[in-house]
């Protein structure tokens, strides 16, 4: 028996409306993944002569996070290599020699001839969407600690890093370009604070002499 | 067939009423310069404009970057600006929003650091044109209801403020050379009879071309 119309219509919009609400929950349930490639310029500063050692953890190498924003799709945030890209580049930039080590803690793979060992670490990672702060600005902000320790193993001090980044929101997009950016600044951000303030900490712990290449003091401004 | 008088009347005063606020959406334009002479430049004098990014609420828009720089490269008199992101790159992090100099005071410890003076040289960049400022909306009333059967009904307006600047270093003497500032204030008006009529004042759009134009002036090419 043919359907009528209006049966055809009201069974094709509570199809659709299924269909919207079972897409709803799924993009819920199941975040979108979304890899971070970020890179840093080198920069222009001068080498500090002494040889550094940097442990590097797996849970810096393969850091992962989901952010769920109130509105909108959860996303999964895979930082993987560029944590430990970024620190590996600045490390190299800022000391004449730089030995890596894969480990939890500054004793694996010990090796005697280094100065100091640094152990970087990434504490946090927070996203705020455009929707969300009512700006029309995406925002990323993460905190990374790097714990130095003496030649003797001795815990010398703690470098808190916090970075933050940004990018304009556009239109019609699903908000992973901005996200993306975003980060990008972030680990930039990131690399400027660790160029300025690890020289500091070091001085300041006695691992290097304060008389050290100055390239990487802050600029006195107003 | 004819149109009934009461409708020919609504669309008459409507369109009365629309060339009397597409007048009225006008733009006032302050320009305000502090520069002891004009800036002259040989083919070697590169010039570079870098946008602040150290004011979290009022960030300048990619838009209008990209406007005075397209203005400034244009024309007879045009000005070749070398890439931002190159010139970032390239002498990062000294001019990155957290550590770059506030004041053309900083520019003899900038250039003392290591690398530094020897890079900009290399990059041929002699002046530096900072460029902040934001638009915001600083007033507006009215409101304006749709219905799907019979429209949209009523009126509301807002006003624009902008205010820009733009402070010009030269990174061989190591100075200011000056500054320019733009003030742009702009009304615009929705009226909306069945339909909404946007009557938008061109604040951005008159900044941008207010802002190149007194900066193009400054720079005389000696080649």
């Amino acid at each position: 028996m043919p359907c009528s119309s209006k049966q055809f219509y009201r069974t094709g919009l509570i199809v659709w409306l299924l269909v919207c609400v079972s897409g709803c929950a799924s993009s819920k349930d199941k975040p979108t993944p979304l890899d971070i490639n970020s890179s840093v310029p080198v920069p222009l500063v001068e080498k500090m002569p002494v040889t550094a050692r940097v442990v590097f953890s797996k849970a810096l190498n393969e850091y992962v996070t989901v952010e769920t924003p109130t509105r909108g799709r959860s996303w999964e945030i895979r930082l993987g290599n560029t944590n430990r890209r970024v620190f590996e580049d600045i490390l190299n930039s800022l000391f004449d020699e730089v030995l890596v080590a894969e480990g939890t803690d500054a004793s694996d793979n010990y090796e005697a001839e280094a100065d100091f060992t640094i152990v970087p670490s990434v504490d946090d990672y927070a996203m705020l969407t455009s929707g969300e702060s009512g700006s029309k600005f995406y925002a990323v902000s993460m905190r990374h600690f790097l714990d130095i320790y003496r030649g003797d193993g001795d815990l010398a001090g703690r470098l808190e890093i916090n970075s933050y980044g940004r990018s304009r929101a556009a239109r019609f997009t699903n908000g992973s370009a901005e996200i993306d950016l975003a980060t990008d600044e972030a680990f930039r951000d990131l690399a400027v604070t660790l160029i300025v303030e690890l020289p500091d900490k070091l001085k300041q712990a006695g691992l290097i002499s304060a008389a050290s290449p100055a390239a990487a003091d802050p600029i006195e401004s107003e | 067939m004819k149109m009934p008088t009461n409708s020919r009347n609504l669309i008459l005063r409507t369109m009365l009423v629309g060339a009397f606020l597409v007048l009225c959406s006008c733009v006032t334009s302050r320009v305000e310069y502090a520069f002891e002479n004009t800036i002259e430049t040989n083919v070697e004098d590169g010039v570079v404009l870098l946008t602040r990014r150290d004011n979290a609420e009022s960030e300048t828009s990619d838009k209008f970057i990209d406007c005075v720089k397209g203005k400034l490269r244009g024309g007879a008199n045009g000005i070749e600006l070398m890439d931002e992101q190159i010139f970032l790159d390239s002498l990062f992090p000294w001019f990155e929003p957290r550590v770059a100099p506030l004041t053309a005071d900083a520019l003899p410890d900038l250039l003392g650091k290591p690398g530094v003076a020897s890079k900009v040289e290399e990059a041929g960049v002699r002046y530096v044109m900072w460029l902040g400022g934001a638009m915001e909306v600083s007033d507006g009333g009215g409101s304006v209801s749709c219905d799907i059967n019979v429209g949209c009904f009523g009126f509301t307006w807002w006003e624009n403020g902008a205010t820009y600047e733009a402070a010009i270093w030269d990174l061989k003497n190591m100075e200011s050379t000056g500054v320019i500032s733009a003030d742009v204030t702009g009304r615009s008006y929705l009226p909306a009879i069945i339909i909404p009529i946007p009557l938008i004042a061109p604040t951005k759009s008159t900044a941008c071309d207010d802002l190149a134009d007194e900066l193009k002036k400054q720079f005389v090419s000696n080649s």
